[in-house]
């Protein structure tokens, strides 16, 4: 009887909302059932973080000064006499930080799984132009606690934009910058961080929400994914509370990492202090600024690098239109998928020799060594990986589904990776070998270097085809070779 | 088992402890943490509610592991909030 009158109001409850709001006559589309996965959501999370940061900054911006003489002592008030000030400040901050990896990741993964491709291109080209909006938030917000730190780390920011070529550098500094002296930029920043930004990432998620309803969610890259094509959830209640349910869990997240990683708010800033502490942007810019830092672009050359970085994240923006393929599953776009992951493990490198390396000018055979041999390392590692890992329908055959095919699959694939790993280590070597040679002159200790890296690459060569051979990939001839090699080398075994 | 039987104790649990999370120091780092756990707790026990909703009118088994996960995640920063000074 209890349970009855529970359900009846609940039921009413429910009835009484969708009458009032016409939450059953949604306007978006119902949901198909494999994109119920939280990778499918990563954009949506990055729109939660961006609501948080709106409610928070919202309720800090009524007591926050942007005034150069005013901006440190008010957000030191919202530290310290504001009702929870300081846990307003760690949250804004901590979800600022969630929703660059969050565009990230979410970027990364549209990129795998291909989403860019027809007929989405224009929500690729909109969504990487919310990425960079999403980069300027975290630019213009370091500045506003006018802190040593961050004050510094945006005078570096600044000085790179300022190095672009000519009419760029002019028309990026009289936006960001102006010519109002600190409190002009302060001031500038302020705008563009609670006005223009935000208005400017609202327009865009509008224009993606809106071709995301005409072309619908990207279908599914896997067989587990294509067998779930039928069925669909509407968006209310289901995919909301889904959504919710995932919301929840990034906002439990935050708060813990709040609470276990409280933040300080370092010294205000003077000229003085600023002059005895290394400038360093914040940690999503640490890439950019590690390139910058590599000797052959010192000096007249900065441009040279600054149209490097501006060349990848265009490449970035018109990959629908370099990207024409019409094949999207992964194991059958091996080149793109290794020139992802190098790509991610090239940003991760780079941002975390930044961090240790402060205002260090890094040489071009350590760079050439690290990037070099961090992308033959990671590239043919995937193409390795993609190459070893059974295919769909191999993976469905009663051979492949066989356990102890399966296991003798993952020793020889782990095998492989080894082989390959040592092979990319090899070729690094072999790289800052040549590339000291060539700076220092021809010594004995390099040449044996190079000798030696050469043999390791050799050897890991033969392995890695001698696996292949094993897991019947590769050419003919290789395999027909291989198998003569083998059978004389065990003759007695037939 | 009835779904209602659960979610409306959790609702109404929810909505107490969020009103009394506003009784608290909201000024001092201790009372600030103390907050910020309780409402993490809040949070992970939305996420509790919805799970259950889940299991029931989508006609799936959710994980057990991940029901019983989220509630010793639950039990786990209640405790740690005893600690916060």
């Amino acid at each position: 009887m209890k349970e009855e009158k529970a359900e009846k109001a609940v039921g009413r409850l429910v009835g009484w909302l969708d009458s009032r709001l016409g939450l059953s006559h949604p306007l978006l589309r119902p949901v198909p059932q494999y994109s119920i996965n939280p990778f499918y959501w990563l954009g949506a999370l990055t729109v939660v973080a961006f609501l948080i940061q709106g409610v928070t900054g919202v309720i800090m911006m009524l007591y926050y000064v942007p005034d150069p003489t005013q901006a440190y002592s008010s957000t030191l008030y919202i530290f310290q006499n504001v009702y929870f000030g300081r846990f307003l400040e760690t949250i804004h901050l901590y979800t600022a930080y969630a929703m660059i990896m969050l565009a990230f990741l979410h970027m990364m993964r549209g990129y795998f799984v291909s989403v860019h491709k027809t007929p989405r291109e224009a929500m690729w080209v909109v969504g990487m132009l919310m990425g960079f909006v999403t980069l300027g938030f975290g630019f213009t917000g370091y500045l506003l606690p006018w802190t040593v730190v961050s004050k510094s780390g945006t005078d570096v920011g600044i000085g790179m934009i300022q190095a672009l070529p000519h009419p760029v550098s002019s028309i990026v500094s009289f936006l960001i910058v102006g010519s109002g002296g600190d409190a002009g930029q302060l001031l500038r920043f302020f705008d563009l961080h609670i006005v223009i930004l935000p208005v400017v990432l609202v327009s865009l998620l509008a224009a993606k929400m809106y071709m995301l309803e005409i072309h619908g969610i990207s279908p599914p890259v896997t067989q587990k994914g294509m067998s779930k094509l039928s069925k669909v959830f509407p968006i209310f209640p289901d995919v909301t509370l889904y959504l919710l349910e995932l919301a929840a869990l990034l906002g439990a997240g935050m708060l813990i990492i709040a609470v276990l990683f409280p933040i300080n708010l370092g010294p205000e800033y003077s000229p003085q202090l600023a002059g005895t502490i290394t400038a360093q942007p914040d940690w999503y810019f640490l890439w950019i600024y590690q390139i910058l830092k590599i000797s052959v672009f010192e000096g007249n050359n900065l441009p040279i690098a600054l149209t490097l970085v501006t060349l990848i994240l265009a490449g970035l923006v018109v990959l629908p239109f370099i990207d024409r393929n019409e094949k999207r599953k992964i194991l059958e776009r091996p080149l793109y998928v290794a020139i992802g992951a190098i790509f991610i493990a090239e940003i991760a490198v780079l941002a975390e020799w930044g961090l240790l390396t402060p205002g260090a000018i890094i040489g071009v055979g350590q760079a050439v060594l690290v990037l070099g041999g961090t992308a033959a390392l990671v590239g043919l590692s995937t193409l390795g990986a993609l190459k070893v890992l059974p295919h769909r329908g191999e993976a469905e055959s009663p051979k492949a589904s066989n356990p102890s095919v399966r296991t003798a699959q993952f020793r020889v694939g782990v095998a492989m990776m080894v082989a390959l790993a040592l092979g990319a280590l090899g070729i690094g070597v072999a790289i800052d070998s040549v590339v000291t040679m060539a700076m220092s002159g021809v010594n004995l200790l390099e040449l044996s270097r190079l000798a030696a890296s050469l043999f390791a690459l050799g050897v890991a060569s033969a392995f890695s085809t001698y696996l292949a051979y094993r897991m019947n990939l590769g050419a003919n001839p290789i395999r027909r070779t291989i198998a003569i090699l083998e059978l004389w080398w065990s003759p007695n075994e037939d | 088992m009835r779904i209602e039987r659960v979610l409306v104790p959790i609702l109404i649990l929810q909505a107490l402890s969020v009103f009394l999370l506003w009784t608290l120091n909201s000024v001092s780092s201790a009372g600030q943490d103390v907050f910020t756990l309780f409402l993490a707790v809040d949070l992970l026990g939305f996420v509790l509610v919805i799970q259950f909703y889940r299991s029931a009118a989508w006609s799936s088994v959710q994980g057990k592991a991940w029901i019983v996960a989220l509630g010793l995640a639950m039990i786990a920063i209640l405790v740690s909030s005893l600690f916060v000074s």
